[in-house]
């Protein structure tokens, strides 16, 4: 008892200190930045005072001297612009620490050493500066790592100088709230469940929350394993994978692959706006400046400089709405075939071939003679083997064929001079009027060379689809689905229009990298891919051409969440053939850290096989289905349970429709008598109570959820019970589902 | 340097005032610049600055900036 006492009497005083330690250094902080913005300020008025003369003269008598003091002082402002800069970040990291500055404790005994020393890990490192003693330790440092990997005993870590061992005799967590330390225990491998249970009882928050505190060992172990090229997580619904991937982007930007990884170098590809934006407290969080977040969609923009395009979002609603079944086959078959690898081995051969079916080589003619023979200019085209993007070995095409124009032109420009000066019924000089007649030719030849060396991309995929025959001879040996006349047709109709479907401007975004190349992501080293599932074939591929090959992989998905195709574990082998790195690795994820057991349970009923999920050994209520005699019933036993919710303090309640226009429709229904906030791709934050579809929910997670539309119309085959697999995970703490109706034979 | 040169070459050649030249002035009808005058300017830029501009490149020319950019680039690459 008197030893608990002692331990809290320590534990308070020692808070106190390190806030202390971290207010002081806020302050100095402060004061230095304060100086610093005032030292700018008349750095730069004096500069500009000094030198706005001396500027001219530098022109007129190059005065070297001048030169090199003007230079030294605007260094020495950009100097100190980024010292300053540091300074912000600094005092916004020590506040931060004035509130939560450390979260576990372990006592280390390094081998070679008699004592143990205590070691505290927080978010960012506290250091006193005149003695170089470690106040706190950066979670993402090598010794922190020994809290995680290791328990009580014998333990180890990696560090620069090599592998350093040692003893663990305590290993401690903290939970402290702006400067207050609410409670801490000892923890072995057990107990930190219960940490994590007393964490996930309190009610998650709009955004998701940061859970460094509760990595656990195998979390812990995918993130900082920084050897490995691909690693592929599969995770269940609420395994926290997602944040383990955001986590490992925060920790390999703190070490670095190379000395000179920056936070440029990391890319995430998330499937939605909503999602970034969720997600976009925990990076902050976690200390680090932002990474680039990019959905898919703005890849394709970015590769073929095409706006009208239709999203995953908008293709996902189409084929959900109750469509004549005929329309929503056709178009699922379609985006099956077109994201598969053997529609990419004909992408492959096409591009290919385009220099021999597409590309009409003509004479060029200059200065009254053929300077290139067709015939060359198809074989150098052909033959230029080394180089793999056609876009350049046509501007070499074209810079060859400008060499001779320009070897013949001072002949051409004097065979025009004579011809001017024959004819005088003109009022220029010689030399001016036949230049001018050389330019207006030569604009002509140049536009009709480009109608050889320019492709027009989109124009080429159109005749892929209108030429059955070239199709077929194309894809000989290629395994065609059974409808693939239809998937023609069906096509070659589509692409009349402006607007590109989705699995048409993915083919697009593939093309244009092979023929161009792209320099945008040549500093990327690390890719991070979320809802993997989703992806087909010729996403990977994409990204393959879009990436640097050194660059490292993390690839998060869930097979049972997939939505719009049917997908099992052999989805991370196809991945693995298709990115190809040296070395590559599954993990499964298993436990579930959101869901109560009860909800957790009942999630399962709509997978497939005997799927392994283990849940946390948090309890709530069972779910419940209800049921409504008329849509008004409906509506009203919504809001009702929406008010429970609200009673029970939940800070986030989903309703979930199927499709958005479902989500609209209920939303319009009940506007007028509850608060509740209707949810787009756009739509910045997720507090109160909000409807929107299932496929915008994925990733996410409330406190409550009611699922308002479980009939018989709504959810009937093996597509659907997905749907509700993922409805139902994304509740905490509370979930429940209403019908009106026939009950969803799914739910007997 | 050179976009000074320049501008004091197109005003000579059109008649104007080097202050009435931007890099965004356009090279048009509009602005009393006709075809006649880029073959002028394109010759003396040439030996002005000792460099030789491609015809088939000209037509790219929409305003002086364009022109600026293009000398600098030659001479970089020299």
């Amino acid at each position: 008892m008197e030893n608990i006492k002692f331990e809290q009497d320590f534990e308070i005083e020692h808070l106190d200190q390190t806030i202390l330690l971290a207010k002081k250094q806020l302050s100095h902080a402060r004061l230095s930045s304060q100086e610093k913005k005032e030292a700018i300020v008349s750095s730069k008025k004096g500069t500009s005072e000094e030198n706005t003369r001396s500027i001219s003269n530098l022109w007129m008598s190059q005065n070297f001297h001048d030169l090199v003091e003007l230079s030294q002082n605007i260094n020495a402002i950009s100097d100190k612009i980024s010292e300053y800069e540091m300074d912000v970040k600094k005092i916004l990291m020590l506040e931060k620490m004035i509130k939560t500055p450390y979260f576990a404790r372990i006592d280390f005994k390094f081998d070679d050493e008699d004592d143990f020393e205590k070691v505290y890990i927080g978010v960012s490192s506290l250091i006193e500066e005149k003695t170089n003693e470690m106040y706190v330790y950066d979670w993402r440092s090598p010794l922190a790592s020994v809290f995680y990997r290791f328990g009580i005993g014998r333990a180890f870590y990696e560090a620069p100088a090599g592998k350093i061992e040692g003893e663990v005799k305590l290993k401690r967590q903290y939970e402290i709230k702006n400067g207050k330390l609410e409670y801490f225990f000892d923890a072995d491998v057990e107990i930190v469940d219960e940490f994590l249970r007393k964490l996930l009882s309190q009610n998650a928050s709009s955004k998701m929350k940061s859970i460094v505190e509760t990595i656990q060992k195998e979390q812990d172990m995918i993130i900082r394993d920084i050897k490995m090229d691909l690693i592929m997580v599969q995770g269940v619904a609420g395994s926290g994978k997602t944040s383990v991937a955001l986590h490992r982007a925060a920790y390999l930007m703190y070490h670095g692959l190379t000395s000179n990884l920056t936070f440029n170098n990391i890319v995430i590809i998330s499937p939605n706006t909503i999602f970034e934006q969720y997600i976009s407290n925990v990076l902050p969080e976690l200390g680090e400046d932002h990474i680039n977040s990019v959905k898919f969609e703005d890849i394709i923009y970015m590769t073929t400089n095409y706006n009208n395009i239709q999203t995953k979002n908008q293709l996902l609603e189409s084929l959900l709405l109750p469509n004549s079944s005929d329309y929503s086959n056709i178009r699922k078959k379609s985006m099956e075939f077109k994201g598969s690898s053997q529609f990419v081995e004909i992408l492959k051969r096409f591009i290919d071939d385009i220099p021999y079916s597409f590309m009409e080589f003509k004479d060029v003619y200059y200065n009254g003679k053929i300077i290139s023979k067709r015939e060359l200019l198809k074989t150098k085209v052909i033959n230029d083997k080394n180089i793999s993007h056609l876009s350049m070995r046509l501007e070499n095409l074209e810079h060859f064929i400008l060499e001779f124009v320009h070897e013949e032109q001072k002949e051409r420009i004097i065979k025009l001079k004579k011809y001017v000066a024959k004819n005088p019924v003109h009022v220029f000089e010689v030399e001016e009027a036949a230049r001018m007649l050389s330019i207006h030719e030569s604009t002509d030849l140049i536009k009709k060379i480009r109608q050889i060396t320019e492709l027009n991309i989109l124009n080429l995929y159109k005749k892929l689809f209108s030429n059955k025959k070239y199709f077929y001879k194309l894809a000989k040996d290629i395994e065609l689905p059974d409808c693939i006349e239809e998937i023609l047709d069906y096509t070659n109709k589509e692409l009349i229009n402006d607007f590109l479907l989705y699995d048409d401007a993915l083919a697009l975004a593939y093309l244009h990298l092979k023929v161009h190349v792209c320099n945008e992501f040549n500093d990327i080293k690390q890719v991070v891919i979320d809802e993997a599932q989703d992806y087909y074939p010729i996403h990977f591929e994409i990204l393959n051409l879009l990436f640097p090959k050194s660059s490292r992989y993390t690839v998060l998905g869930d097979i049972n969440q997939t939505i719009g195709k049917q997908v099992n574990l052999s989805l991370y082998e196809q991945i693995r053939g298709i990115l190809n790195k040296k070395s590559s690795t599954l993990i499964t994820m298993e436990k579930s850290y959101r869901s109560t057991n009860e909800i957790l349970e009942y999630s399962t009923r709509f997978l497939d096989e005997d799927f392994k999920v283990t849940s946390f050994g948090r309890n709530g209520n069972m779910p419940e289905v209800y049921t409504a005699p008329s849509v008004d019933a409906l509506d009203e036993m919504i809001i009702n349970e929406i008010n429970v919710c609200i009673e029970m303090n939940y800070q986030s309640v989903a309703l979930i429709c199927k499709t958005e226009r479902d989500s609209i429709l209920l939303y319009e229904r009940l506007k007028s008598k509850v608060n509740i906030k209707l949810i787009n791709e756009d739509t910045e934050d997720l507090y109160g109570t909000i409807v929107f579809p299932i496929y915008m929910s994925k990733g996410l997670e409330f406190d409550a959820v009611i699922i308002c539309d479980v009939d018989d119309g709504h959810y009937k085959d093996d597509e659907d019970k997905k749907l509700l697999y993922i409805a139902s995970t994304r509740a905490l703490h509370r979930l429940n589902l209403f019908y009106t109706g026939r009950i969803s034979k799914l739910l007997k | 340097m050179v976009y000074k040169k320049l501008v004091k070459i197109l005003s000579e050649i059109i008649g104007s005032d080097d202050e009435d030249i931007t890099p965004e002035t356009e090279l048009t009808v509009d602005n009393g610049i006709e075809a006649i005058d880029v073959a002028k300017l394109v010759i003396e830029c040439e030996q002005c600055f000792k460099i030789t501009i491609h015809d088939e490149d000209v037509h790219t020319f929409k305003k002086v900036g364009d022109i600026e950019e293009y000398i600098k680039k030659i001479k970089s690459d020299i």
